[in-house]
């Protein structure tokens, strides 16, 4: 069975590198642009797993990931969060908000699909 | 009582203003010196004149008394003896000259009485020159006379009654004048001395109040003074100083304070204006800090693009590329990761300078950090074809520190060295000394001169600004390296010539704790 991921992302250089590498990996993807359509997106077609951006306008990616961890429906759902914050503090802060796992841009994509593979257990 | 500025006080130095007050009571004193001596010695001569007079009066009055009484004595026993002995018989005949002298005596005493006595004695005087006369008279008939009769005795005795009564009169007057005088002068002396106590009583009163008068208008401005230059000392350097027109010392003083409170404004103004300019560099350098953070993050995004979609390229997601096309995917692909470094370092920085740079302290192998360089830097070194090797003495200790860091300012040294070594050799090398160890990385580049080589651990610097040009670089690597060796506690440096390669080493503490940045 296919499965399907959301990917929140506000820019569409970063959607479409996301959306080439996932599909040709063989997913299906969901995309929302904005935190308030990630939370939408997450309870209307329960992904198996969110790639969550950080900088989102109005609705950040930790407020969202906070969000969605704090729904019992939802919580299982693992969460990978994408950051171009390299500050210190970062990490801890989108642990905090309860993320699965954490990558900095500019990422690999092929490290990201191990770090997919591995919390999908494929 | 008020200091006005203008009193005859404020003109006057504290030196003569001292000495007014005992100056006023020293004249005050001598003028009741001086009037007490005067009024005694009236005193005195008044009673000399009144008590001395009666005293010698009645002194007199009582010799000239006992003189008569001795008279009269004489006188009754020659009567006597006048009737049984004949008129030239011896004894008689001295007693009559006996009775001469003693008249004389008398004679000689009232003299003298008459004139000590005074005017309101003359009547007294008078009567008993009367009767002096008189008994006399009588005296003399019966010395004279041949018989003394009973007739002539009896007018004797009344003579000699009528003048003992004139001279105890006399006498009476004398000691009455006498007791009047000594009451008079009791009433003077007790009047006196009360005016003696009252004008000691209002010397006492006129000194308190002229000390404490004087005292104040000395020490008031003093103290005033005192207030203001403590409210300047505590920062008020506005206070307003008083009594600067004042001619007398305060004067002076105040003019001193003044000249003071002006320095203070100036400090005060001064130190504003440096506070002022200090927090506009800190806002700058935030702003900085702030900016450099932003412009790092921001580049990130885009360079994600460029290097994600070159490894889908590289990755056959969109097909096998070409041949050539791959070898320019891993040029844009290195290309793309050396930009990722500068704008890390960048990054680096801007956390160095915000004060936010922190190090994770953990457990790590020193071996490890040496061999990660070389995994990373060993492809760089062959492309240059030159030979990168490691020199690790066997048994190197776990050391604890942020591995990560340690392992970025390694890679900065090593990655300088391939940089600007042309041909040779780029050797790392580890030696451990008490609790320090070092990391060493030796070059047969072409050396830094002595006068660049504290230069190049600043930031932005680099030894010959030409090589930038041919080389590259930002002239951040070494300044990151040296913060990270310094927050670990420990020492960078360089041993080099020009012409003679270079050895880059740090020293860090085995066990290292978080020290602050020097930067």
């Amino acid at each position: 069975m296919t499965k399907r991921i959301l990917v929140v992302e506000d820019q569409e250089d970063n959607r479409q590198i996301l959306r080439d590498l996932l599909s040709n990996a063989g997913f299906e993807i969901i995309e929302a642009e904005t935190g308030e359509e990630a939370l939408v997106a997450a309870s209307s077609q329960r992904p198996d797993l969110i790639l969550m951006d950080i900088q989102l306008p109005v609705l950040d990616g930790y407020e969202v990931t906070r969000r969605i961890k704090a729904n019992p429906l939802l919580q299982e759902i693992p969460i990978i969060v994408v950051t171009s914050y390299a500050l210190s503090g970062d990490e801890g802060k989108a642990r905090e908000a309860g993320c699965n796992d954490y990558v900095t841009k500019p990422y690999s994509p092929r490290e990201l699909l191990t770090k997919i593979r591995n919390l999908l257990s494929l | 009582m008020t200091f006005g500025e203008n009193t005859v006080l404020n003109r006057l130095p504290i030196g003569v203003k001292v000495f007014i007050a005992p100056a006023i009571i020293i004249a005050l004193m001598i003028g009741v010196i001086v009037f007490s001596q005067s009024a005694l010695q009236r005193q005195r001569a008044a009673f000399l004149e009144v008590v001395g007079g009666s005293l010698t009066t009645s002194t007199q009055t009582t010799q000239l008394l006992l003189a008569v009484a001795e008279m009269q004595s004489d006188m009754l026993r020659y009567a006597q003896l006048r009737i049984r002995l004949p008129a030239n018989d011896s004894v008689l005949i001295d007693l009559r000259r006996s009775i001469i002298d003693k008249y004389q005596r008398i004679d000689a005493l009232f003299e003298r009485l008459k004139s000590v006595s005074s005017q309101g004695e003359s009547d007294a005087v008078s009567n008993i020159s009367d009767f002096l006369t008189i008994h006399r008279a009588v005296s003399l008939k019966i010395l004279e006379g041949g018989s003394v009769t009973s007739m002539a005795v009896s007018t004797l005795m009344a003579h000699y009654q009528q003048l003992q009564s004139y001279i105890v009169e006399l006498a009476t007057r004398s000691l009455e004048s006498a007791q009047t005088a000594e009451r008079q002068t009791t009433e003077y002396v007790e009047n006196f001395s009360f005016h003696l106590i009252a004008a000691s009583f209002a010397i006492v009163v006129i000194s308190i109040i002229l000390t404490v008068y004087i005292g104040r208008a000395i020490s008031k401005p003093i103290t005033q003074m005192i207030a203001v230059m403590d409210s300047i000392a505590s920062g008020q350097v506005d206070a307003v100083v008083p009594g600067m027109q004042r001619r007398d010392e305060i004067g002076a003083m105040a003019r001193a304070v003044g000249v003071f409170a002006n320095v203070s404004r100036q400090l005060r103004d001064r130190e504003r204006s440096l506070v002022e300019a200090r927090s506009l560099a800190e806002d700058a350098s935030k702003h900085k800090s702030q900016f450099l953070a932003n412009m790092s993050h921001e580049l990130r995004t885009p360079l994600n693009a460029i290097l994600g979609y070159t490894e889908l390229m590289l990755d056959n997601i969109y097909g096998e590329p070409p041949h050539k096309m791959q070898a320019v995917l891993h040029r844009v692909q290195s290309n793309g990761k050396h930009l990722l470094g500068l704008i890390n370092d960048v990054l680096d920085l801007s956390k160095i300078e915000a004060g936010q740079f922190t190090l994770a302290i953990v457990d790590y192998s020193i071996k490890e950090i040496v061999q990660t360089v070389f995994t990373t830097l060993e492809a760089l070194a062959a492309e240059k074809k030159l030979e990168l090797r490691v020199e690790l003495p066997p048994n190197l200790p776990r050391a604890r520190g942020d591995d990560r860091r340690l392992t970025q300012a390694l890679l900065n040294l090593v990655g300088n060295a391939i940089k600007f070594t042309d041909s040779g050799t780029v050797t790392i090398s580890a030696s451990v000394h008490n609790d320090d160890y070092t990391l060493s990385v030796r070059d047969t580049g072409p050396g830094i001169a002595e006068a660049d080589q504290t230069k190049i651990f600043q930031e932005f610097q680099q030894a010959d600004s030409s090589a930038t040009k041919k080389k590259g670089g930002t002239g951040l690597g070494l300044a990151i390296a040296k913060n990270i060796v310094e927050m670990h506690g420990g020492q960078i440096g360089i041993h080099s010539a020009l012409g003679q390669g270079a050895t880059f080493y740090f020293t860090v503490p085995i066990l290292a704790q978080q020290h602050s940045a020097a930067a």
